[in-house]
C-alpha cells in the first residue's frame, strides 16, 4: 500500500512526500491523522485500486501496490471472484488493436488466453492475455500510458 | 548535458550514482524488481519503474524492459553501476540504437578488455610488463609446455572470467591435467565460453590497482592505486589506499604504465588497470583492467578528493578533464571494510534473514555507502553485499583505529555479517603492520 499526502502551503507551492504508512506520514499529515488510517484502510479492503481527494487544504492518494491482488473480505463472495490481469512487461499500453478497434471494454466476456491489450517494448508489441475466464469489470489504466511489469490492468470477475 | 539518467543497478551502487546525479542537478530514474519495491534506491530516485520478477536475469538483465522504461521516462543516458549489465557489450550497443547513451567505455574498448588474452596482448604492445603466461590453451600440450619452462605454482584463467570465476591455483601436472578440463566445464557454464589461459602465480604477490580517468578527448590521468590484498576465494573484503608497499617512484611508474594501457585501447571514463606486484624483485604485471566503476572506489574519493562517479558523468557528457596528473595528490589514508551478509565461520556462505537492527557506524573520518535500514530482507538473488563502511585519517594508523572504532559501533542483527571477520583481522598484528599478501587468508 502506498500513500500519498499533500500538503498545499500558502504560496501555493506543492511539497509532496511519499512515504510507507508509517509514523512520518501521520505525523506530517496530523490533521488527518485517524482519517487517514481510516481512508487507508477503507481502500485495502475495497476492490479499487485507488483513491484520490483534493480539498483545499490537503490532497491525498492512496494507492494498492501493484501486483498485488485486492484483499478478499472474509465475508465477500464478489471481492474473492475477482482476479488481476497485470502486465508482465514494461511499456506502453495499447488497448486498441491496428485498426484502431478496442480488444475489450467493460463488460465482455472474455475466454482465457484472450489478447486484452499490447504493451510496446522497445517497438516489440506483446500480448497480454487473459490468464482466466469471466466477465471485464475494470481497465485501469487508459490507452497510451506507461505501464509497468508487475501492474493490474485489468479485473476479471471469474 | 543530461537532463535524466536511468541508473541500471541496485543496492548501494544505485544510491551512490543518485547522489551524483542530485548534486550535478540531473533527474534520475531508478528500476527495480518486484521485491525491491521498498529499496531505497526506488524512494531517492525522481522516479521508479518495476522491470520484472525477483530474479536478475528477469529484471535487472531483462534489457527490453530498461530500454523500455529508459525510452519511456526519456533518459539521456543509462548509468550501469557495476556487475549486472556493466560489462556487456550487446548493451552498450542497443543503447546506441535507441540514442541513449551508455555511461561507461565504448563497446571496442570493453570486448577487447574483456578477452583476457587479448587485453593482456595489448597492452604488452605499449610496453606495459604483464605476467608470464600463455594465449588461449588450444591443446593441453601448450600448458605443460609453458609449466615446464615456468614452473608451478601457476594460475588457470578463463578468457571471460571475472570475479574470482573459472580461476584455479595449481602446483602439479597432476593438478594441472585435472584443473584444465575442470575449469573448462566451469568456465562453460559461468560464461558460456570455455576458453582458458595460464599465467605464472606468485603467490606473495600484492594485488594492486590503478584507478584511471579519461575524457573523451584523449587526456588520460590516474588517481593513484589501491591495495585489495585481503581477499578470500578471490573476492576482496578489505582494500585501502595508498599502498604501503608503493614507493613514490613505483607509483608514478605503475601509474604511467595504466595510463598507457588506458590510452592504447582510447579509453574514456572510470577504469582500473590491475596489477600484481611482486614486493621482494620490486616487479609489478598487469593482470586486466575493469571498464567500470568499482565497488572499492571510495577509498580512491577519500585521498584524492576527487568524486568519481561525478567525474564518470561529466565525461560522458564530452566534458574535458579540469585537472592534470600534476594536480593530483594522495593526502592520508583510507581503508574500506566490505559488510557482506556471509558467515565467516562457515566459509563465508552468502545467508539470507531479515535485518532486525542496524546501528550505523560514523563520527570523524567514516563513511558509509549502504543501501540497507532494519527490516531489511536480505534475498538470495542479488550479491551479499550489505555495506560498504570507509574511513580515512591522515595516516594508516590513523585510518585504522577509526576503522576499529567503526566496526565496534556498527550492529547488525538478523543476518550474518563479515563483521566480526573485520573486528579478528583489524587486530591482527601482520595486518597493522601492513604485511599482507593476496594468498594471506589462505595460508592463515
Amino acid at each position: 500500500m502506498e500513500t500519498y499526502v499533500r500538503s498545499k502551503d500558502a504560496e501555493g507551492e506543492d511539497s509532496f512526500d511519499t512515504a510507507e504508512m508509517d509514523a512520518d506520514i501521520v505525523e506530517f499529515a496530523n490533521f488527518v491523522n485517524s482519517d487517514l488510517r481510516e481512508l487507508v484502510n477503507i481502500v485495502q479492503e475495497s476492490k479499487y485500486s485507488h483513491l484520490k481527494f483534493d480539498t483545499d487544504d490537503v490532497a491525498v492518494k492512496i494507492k494498492k501496490r501493484y501486483g498485488v491482488p485486492p484483499k478478499p473480505s472474509p465475508s465477500g463472495i464478489v471481492e474473492k471472484s475477482l482476479k488481476p490481469i497485470v502486465s508482465r512487461y514494461l511499456g506502453v499500453l495499447h488497448l486498441n488493436d491496428e485498426r484502431g478497434v478496442p480488444y475489450v471494454k467493460v463488460g465482455d466476456k472474455i475466454k482465457k488466453g484472450q489478447v486484452l491489450a499490447t504493451v510496446e517494448t522497445m517497438n516489440i508489441f506483446n500480448d497480454v492475455k487473459a490468464s482466466v475466464e469471466g466477465k471485464l469489470v475494470e481497465i485501469l489504466e487508459k490507452d497510451g500510458n506507461p505501464v509497468e511489469y508487475g501492474q493490474i490492468l485489468f479485473f476479471v470477475e471469474v | 548535458m543530461f537532463r535524466k539518467i536511468l541508473i541500471a543497478n541496485r543496492g548501494e551502487i544505485a544510491l551512490r550514482i543518485i547522489r551524483a546525479c542530485r548534486e550535478l542537478g540531473i533527474r534520475t530514474v531508478a528500476i527495480f524488481s518486484e521485491v525491491d519495491r521498498e529499496s531505497l534506491h526506488v524512494q531517492l530516485a525522481d522516479e521508479a519503474f518495476c522491470v520484472g520478477p525477483a530474479p536478475a536475469t528477469e529484471s535487472y538483465l531483462n534489457i527490453p524492459n530498461i530500454i523500455s522504461a529508459a525510452l519511456i521516462s526519456k533518459a539521456d543516458a543509462i548509468h550501469p553501476g557495476y556487475g549486472f549489465l556493466a560489462e556487456n557489450p550487446e548493451f552498450v550497443e542497443i543503447c546506441k540504437d535507441h540514442n541513449i547513451v551508455f555511461i561507461g567505455p565504448n563497446r571496442e574498448s570493453m570486448q577487447l578488455m574483456g578477452d583476457k588474452a587479448k587485453a593482456r596482448r595489448t597492452v604488452a604492445e605499449v610496453d606495459v610488463p604483464t605476467l608470464p603466461g600463455t594465449d588461449v590453451i588450444e591443446e593441453d600440450r601448450e600448458a605443460f609446455k609453458f609449466a615446464r619452462e615456468y614452473g608451478f605454482p601457476i594460475m588457470i584463467k578463463a578468457v571471460a572470467g571475472g570475479g574470482g570465476k573459472g580461476m584455479r591455483v595449481v602446483n602439479s601436472v597432476e593438478e594441472l591435467r585435472q584443473g584444465l578440463s575442470e575449469a573448462r566445464s566451469e568456465a562453460f557454464s559461468a560464461f558460456g565460453d570455455d576458453r582458458l589461459y595460464l599465467e605464472k602465480f606468485m603467490p606473495e604477490a600484492r594485488h594492486i590497482e590503478f584507478q584511471i580517468l579519461g575524457d573523451k578527448l584523449g587526456n588520460v590521468i590516474h588517481l593513484g592505486e589501491r591495495d585489495c590484498s585481503i581477499q578470500r576465494r578471490n573476492q576482496k573484503l578489505i582494500e585501502e589506499a595508498p599502498s604501503q608497499v608503493i614507493s613514490p617512484y613505483m607509483r608514478r611508474k605503475m601509474g604511467e604504465a595504466a595510463v598507457r594501457a588506458a590510452k592504447a585501447i582510447g579509453y574514456h571514463g572510470v577504469g582500473t588497470i590491475e596489477f600484481l606486484y611482486d614486493t621482494s624483485s620490486s616487479r609489478f604485471y598487469f593482470l586486466e583492467m575493469n571498464t567500470r566503476i568499482q565497488v572499492e572506489h571510495p577509498v580512491t574519493e577519500m585521498v584524492t578528493g576527487v568524486d568519481l562517479v561525478r567525474e564518470q558523468i561529466r565525461m560522458e557528457m564530452d566534458e574535458p578533464l579540469d585537472m592534470n596528473q600534476r594536480q593530483i595528490f594522495i593526502r592520508g589514508h583510507a581503508i574500506e571494510c566490505r559488510i557482506n551478509a556471509e558467515d565467516p565461520d562457515n566459509g563465508f556462505t552468502p545467508v539470507t534473514g531479515e535485518v532486525k537492527t542496524f546501528r550505523l557506524p560514523g563520527g570523524p573520518g567514516v563513511r558509509v555507502d549502504t543501501h540497507i535500514y532494519a527490516g531489511y530482507k536480505v534475498l538470495p538473488y542479488y550479491d551479499s553485499l550489505l555495506a560498504k563502511v570507509i574511513s580515512y585519517g591522515k595516516d594508516r594508523e590513523e585510518a585504522i583505529i577509526r576503522m576499529d572504532r567503526a566496526m565496534y559501533e556498527i550492529k547488525i542483527d538478523g543476518v550474518k555479517t563479515t563483521i566480526p571477520f573485520h573486528r579478528k583481522m583489524l587486530q591482527d598484528v601482520r595486518f597493522r603492520e601492513g604485511e599482507i599478501h593476496t594468498g594471506y587468508l589462505e595460508g592463515r
